[in-house]
């Protein structure tokens, strides 16, 4: 007799309380996903506190406005007997294996070059980025000539905006010439 | 009797009396195990480049919020040297919770090193392991065997969780693309097609000799989106907007490469089939007789 009456008020609670938690659990996710519409309202820091990190939806990850231009980065190595290599781009390879096979890591190792050329960018000098591009492009020049002793590595960078629709010259070319500043990692060895 | 039901009662007896769609969440659970197992394998060739302490990513983000400190350990100085033990615990415990053993204990540790190796490649991810974290997440309050009410009602809004989960990501997304402008005036596929990273010299010479298809393409996108939160809930229109769901994300896995945002999304589709649906799939399910028949 009890018990059958306190079955339908236990589901009750249950449900209800189950009910008020899932309506603030998303309530406070789309606030947060909407963050910067709300401006400095204390409910979106609320939501923040809430949502970020475990429940946050980044935006940015979903709806990203398109990129509007193709990147390179290029180095030169200068060995020991003071000659110098080519202009080589380090993610060349592996962007054409992307794009030729989709069911493997390529995506993931071109993701590396690209996130290290906009970290590098990005980022002012001194900040560890800037050494984990050198110490890529180390490890990338080592594994193009690894029988020579390189005393310097050169590299740049280079931006190519993509053509509006209809307007001409839409192609990726970037050139193999260093565009911007040349930035310098000297070897000791 | 039912339509004697008043709304409450039937509110209350669809989350507590039963767990709703046991199938669908047993099919769901082994797709999103099966798709971690072999993410890791793909991506276990470059590990080393990721998170080990050579890797080309840097792991320690100074800004990361306390929550984060604390489950983050692998950003922590020298945690990363154990990187292949994280990788070993999140293939491990995938394929335990892919034959159904320890549930609970196997979507806690696999949301755990998930979120781990993540955080500590965070410039890599895509919006697909954003959303698997979440899915993991909800996965530990799921027990499609649950016999009590308590674990009924929370396995249900669990479920719940998920579909609105999915829900919420199309709608937010397709609201934040209608505040750009590339997206109104058509050209965003145009943009994205010409992109070395989301493009193959094949499609960038079509999208650029017929730019009139970045037009459809960009509008189909995004009207698609707009309208999956509401078409997905509607019997009628179910099965329409699950199919040219899967044509839109197989599209963006091989045409733009992000496979596996799209295998995720498409995982995530199995959230809305019936039952009965998920039952066979589950029969043939690789490795799997389904317990339960």
């Amino acid at each position: 007799m009890y018990g059958a009456i306190a079955d339908p008020l236990k589901k009750n609670i249950l449900v209800y309380t189950g009910l008020t938690l899932f309506i603030f659990h998303f309530g406070f996710i789309i606030i947060f996903c909407f963050a910067d519409k709300f401006g400095d309202s204390p409910l979106v820091s609320v939501a923040g506190k809430y949502s970020f990190p475990l429940f946050n939806q980044d935006w940015k990850m979903f709806a990203p406005e398109p990129p509007m231009k193709n990147i390179k980065m290029l180095y030169s190595c200068t060995f020991h007997d003071s000659i110098k290599s080519e202009w080589t781009d380090p993610g060349k390879e592996t962007l054409e294996k992307f794009q030729s096979i989709r069911f493997w890591n390529y995506g993931k190792q071109y993701n590396i070059y690209e996130s290290l050329y906009r970290n590098y960018i990005g980022t002012k000098r001194g900040d560890p980025w800037q050494s984990m591009t050198n110490h890529y492009l180390i490890d990338m020049a080592k594994k193009e000539f690894p029988n020579k002793k390189i005393s310097r590595i050169n590299f740049s960078f280079g931006e190519k905006n993509i053509s509006g629709i209809g307007q001409k010259d839409t192609s990726s070319t970037l050139g193999n010439a260093p565009w911007t500043a040349i930035h310098t990692i000297i070897l000791n060895e | 009797m039912s339509e004697s039901l008043t709304y409450n009662e039937r509110l209350i007896s669809y989350f507590s009396n039963k767990v709703q769609h046991p199938c669908v969440l047993t099919l769901f659970r082994k797709c999103i195990y099966l798709f971690i197992i072999i993410n890791a394998l793909i991506l276990l060739p470059i590990a080393d480049q990721i998170w080990s302490p050579e890797a080309y990513i840097v792991h320690h983000n100074p800004f990361q919020p306390k929550l984060l400190k604390v489950l983050n350990i692998m950003s922590h100085p020298h945690m990363n040297e154990f990187y292949m033990f994280f990788i070993a615990a999140q293939l491990v415990f995938s394929i335990f919770g892919l034959m159904g053993k320890f549930p609970r204990i196997s979507a806690l540790i696999v949301w755990f090193t998930t979120v781990n190796l993540y955080y500590c490649a965070q410039p890599l991810q895509t919006g697909g392991s954003n959303l698997l974290i979440l899915f993991l997440f909800y996965m530990m309050f799921v027990d499609e065997k649950a016999q009590s009410t308590l674990n009924i009602t929370i396995t249900n809004f669990a479920f719940l969780a998920c579909k609105i989960q999915l829900c919420v990501l199309y709608f937010v997304s397709a609201v934040y693309k209608l505040y750009g402008t590339h997206w109104l005036d058509g050209s965003a596929i145009y943009y994205v097609l010409n992109i070395d990273t989301y493009t193959t010299p094949i499609i960038k010479n079509v999208i650029n000799s017929c730019s009139w298809l970045s037009l459809p393409l960009t509008w189909f996108t995004l009207g698609f989106q707009l309208l999956f939160p509401i078409f997905v809930w509607i019997k009628k229109l179910k099965p329409l907007t699950l199919k040219l769901g899967i044509i839109l994300h197989v599209c963006i896995g091989l045409i733009m490469g992000l496979m596996d945002f799209s295998v995720i999304m498409i995982i995530a589709y199995v959230l809305f089939f019936s039952d009965e649906r998920s039952k066979n799939l589950l029969n043939n399910f690789p490795f799997n007789k389904l317990r339960s028949a």
